[in-house]
């Protein structure tokens, strides 16, 4: 059977409730992402690196989803299904999964956010404390 | 371009009757160097012959109260011999490319009022007639007074002005002379042509009367209005800005000063920040920066390996986590050779010895994998590395700019509290008033650009919902074609500059380093100089090291400014001639011998100005000679007035000779 991405799934979706949907395009602004998609991988790699730092990480489904972007604009779409079915070794569902990750990583940035975002305007002021953040943040049980 | 002859008539020392005492600077039968020596003691009149040439150059430009450069001799002369006015002239002989052309600056001094008669003349001569517009011809072929102070000047006067304002004078130096300012301005017009013509666009389109029409009208009105106020907002803000700045301008006391320039730093530090926001979205790496987080987990897992601190579970984890990042279409990994490793394509025959590393390399927790070989596969991995220097680049130098920041902040924080001054301490309050009230006029700014923008969007969709006619439709997309061509250059300009100045800056950070090392010769401690796209300069260590100010000493420092200035001068398509006061003085011994060495490399016109026993000896002589193409020796006679007055006519009282070395 040829290797399929995503099996063959031909859209990537995104959260449908409002306040949802209404702070991903605000975080897309203030993080600069020209493309929805590329902030749902962000997301994603950050729930998998706190998963991968023995961060407790809650991963469920999101309520419900909505149309993102089709797969051909999704041009790490090969990477992230490789992670999933490898790396967290998970056949089927690999879309499903990706989802759930991308959720529990927008919910992680939203807390954020709203705890030290106030002050922080820039970019570059965003990106350099949300990455201190999570390089040097401990595991809750520690 | 080179200055050939300089010839002067009563300017500071060089004082005459009828003949011009001339100077020679450039002999043209000479082709292997460009270096002119002129040799003197302190005070005989080595420095004048700079600022006669930027008085013939630039006259009231240069200096205003030009009447103190008048030889007093001259004057008292002039009196003894019942003459109303002094002549003052410098006449400057300089070829450009293969043409000849004299300057004359005359300046007319008034014996009774002690000052001009009018302005400095100038006139330009070329094949013996004067040319119609000799300002121009100024204009043309040199930069303006201020920047000139790059081309003459004493080595420790700029060495400190480079030191207090290394940015903008090399800002200065890059912008300026090479002309990016202007592109920054065809670039500025560019984006007015464009606006104009966005506005015609919606004039044209508002005109059509439809049903949409009136509300069209209405947005288009209340774009308009937010322009306004935006435009109010911002002179707001100017005239506060210029309060704030006239607190402190007039004659501060010490203390003041203190506080302004603490001021000046956090606004050139916060500017600093925003500039690399700016250039750090431009360089739109936020899309990828998930493959960092991945490249983490890659690399703490080679760690863990390198530990062996991994059990056999997480090992497994590691290893489909490689797996994954490699790709299905992958196996394994592959040694080429020593440094060079390749992926093994799924299915690839191995043979012989390569197998035998394949096995070596196979991934089996315990078997022989070598930890590295996942290392070398991020290094490997170009994309990764080239996001995570970068990433790591822009939050280095904002981490820097940061702390620097809060600290600069404390400090007028606690400056304003401990201060017992009264003046001071209103003044401050005053200031901080000022900067509340640009504050709230910058956020309502930001208020009513968004929802300028919000209008914009709004309009944008009435306009698409205009039904034209033919005629109608043909006319805006000429002005759409217009403007996007426009458009396309302003871009293309914008590529330009930025091609063009990191052309420009890699060109000068490769030659002044290498001149450099070839002058200081310690390649350990001083390898290069490199100049950032902010225009801080930085000497480096052969380890990649940044040197601090308290370990360069200042001739050390004063080499690498004159690397910089020869690094960026060979750019340049003039050539301006350069004359330097006293560049040897404070450097350690050989390096000034190698400096010389250096500059006899350029092919600018370089003339130095040396004092005899500190930069210039006997010895000097023997290695020097065949570096440079002519020297003089400046020397002053020594008369009593008196004497001098009644027998002026045949002496001079400072005259220059040609050098020799006999009598040195």
């Amino acid at each position: 059977m040829p290797y399929e991405i995503f099996e063959g799934k031909k859209k990537v979706r995104k959260i449908r409730n409002t306040k949802d949907n209404n702070d991903f395009d605000i975080f897309k602004k203030r993080f600069g992402f020209s493309e929805e998609i590329d902030l749902a991988s962000f997301c994603t790699a950050i729930s998998f690196f706190k998963k991968y730092k023995g961060d407790h990480v809650e991963i469920f489904p999101p309520p419900s989803m909505m149309e993102m972007a089709n797969m051909q604009s999704f041009k790490k779409a090969k990477l992230y299904d490789s992670l999933i079915l490898h790396y967290l070794d998970i056949a089927e569902d690999r879309l499903v999964e990706f989802e759930k990750y991308f959720y529990s990583g927008f919910k992680f940035l939203r807390d954020w956010l709203e705890r030290y975002g106030p002050n922080l305007n820039l970019e570059i002021e965003l990106y350099s404390e949300l990455w201190d953040f999570l390089m040097t943040e401990k595991k809750s049980d520690d | 371009m080179k200055f050939l002859k300089l010839r002067l008539k009563n300017f500071k020392p060089y004082l005459t009757r009828g003949e011009f005492q001339e100077i020679p600077l450039f002999d043209t039968d000479v082709k292997s160097s460009y270096i002119t020596l002129n040799i003197g003691q302190t005070g005989f009149g080595k420095t004048s012959i700079s600022e006669a040439i930027m008085w013939c150059l630039f006259g009231e430009d240069f200096v205003a109260q030009w009447e103190d450069f008048v030889n007093s001799l001259s004057i008292q002369i002039a009196k003894e011999y019942k003459e109303e006015t002094v002549d003052m002239v410098v006449e400057l002989l300089l070829e450009i490319g293969h043409n000849s052309y004299k300057v004359i600056r005359q300046g007319i001094y008034c014996i009774d009022s002690k000052q001009r008669e009018k302005n400095t003349e100038l006139y330009v001569i070329y094949n013996g007639e004067p040319l119609p517009n000799p300002i121009i011809f100024i204009g043309k072929n040199f930069p303006v007074v201020k920047l000139m102070e790059y081309f003459i000047f004493d080595a420790d006067d700029i060495l400190k002005k480079f030191q207090d304002n290394q940015k903008k004078a090399i800002g200065d130096h890059i912008n300026k002379l090479v002309g990016v300012e202007k592109l920054d301005k065809i670039i500025e017009s560019l984006r007015d042509v464009s606006d104009l013509l966005d506005r015609e666009i919606f004039e044209m389109q508002n005109k059509i009367q439809d049903d949409l029409s009136e509300k069209r009208k209405n947005v288009w009105e209340d774009i308009k209005t937010k322009e306004i106020a935006l435009k109010e907002l911002k002179e707001e803000i100017e005239q506060r800005n210029k309060k704030k700045r006239k607190l402190f301008e007039p004659s501060p006391t010490p203390e003041e000063e203190e506080f302004y320039n603490l001021i000046k730093k956090r606004d050139s530090l916060t500017d600093k920040i925003e500039k690399l926001n700016a250039e750090f979205q431009e360089n739109k790496i936020t899309s990828n920066l998930d493959l960092l987080l991945l490249k983490q987990i890659l690399d703490s897992t080679v760690k863990k390996i390198n530990e062996k601190k991994t059990s056999k579970e997480e090992f497994e984890g590691s290893i489909k986590l490689i797996q994954s990042a490699l790709g299905e279409a992958y196996s394994g990994l592959f040694f080429k050779a020593e440094d060079e490793i390749n992926l093994i394509k799924k299915d690839t025959q191995i043979s012989g010895a390569s197998l035998e590393k394949v096995h070596e390399l196979n991934l089996e927790f315990g078997g022989e994998m070598k930890s590295d070989a996942i290392y070398t596969f991020c290094e490997h991995n170009t994309r990764m590395k080239e996001i995570e220097e970068k990433f790591e680049n822009f939050r280095t130098r904002y981490k820097e700019a940061k702390e620097e920041l809060l600290k600069t902040i404390n400090r007028i924080k606690l400056k304003g509290e401990t201060t017992k001054t009264k003046e001071l301490k209103e003044k401050i309050e005053k200031f901080k008033e000022l900067e509340n009230q640009i504050n709230i006029r910058k956020n309502r700014m930001e208020e009513i650009e968004e929802k300028k923008r919000e209008k914009k969007n709004e309009h944008k969709e009435l306009i698409e919902k205009i039904k034209m006619s033919e005629e109608q439709e043909s006319e805006v997309k000429k002005l759409k074609n217009k403007q996007e061509f426009v458009r396309r250059l302003s871009l293309i300009s914008d590529k330009a500059k930025k091609e063009f100045l990191s052309g420009i800056i890699n060109y000068i950070n490769t030659n002044s380093s290498n001149s450099l090392r070839n002058i200081v010769r310690d390649t350990k401690r001083f390898n290069s100089i490199e100049i950032d796209n902010d225009y801080s300069f930085k000497i480096k260590r052969e380890n990649g090291e940044e040197l601090k100010q308290n370990q360069i000493n200042r001739g050390t420092l004063t080499i690498s400014m004159l690397s910089f200035f020869f690094g960026l001068s060979q750019y340049l398509e003039k050539g301006i001639p350069y004359i330097i006061d006293n560049p040897l003085i404070r450097l350690d011994p050989g390096h000034d011998k190698r400096l010389i060495e250096e500059l006899s490399k350029h092919k600018n016109q370089i003339i130095l100005h040396l004092i005899p026993g500190k930069e210039y000896t006997k010895e000097s002589y023997n290695w020097l000679k065949s570096k440079i193409n002519m020297q003089n020796w400046i020397q002053r006679y020594e008369f009593m007035d008196k004497d001098l007055i009644s027998s002026v006519d045949s002496q001079d009282k400072y005259k220059f000779i040609e050098f020799n070395i006999d009598e040195f």
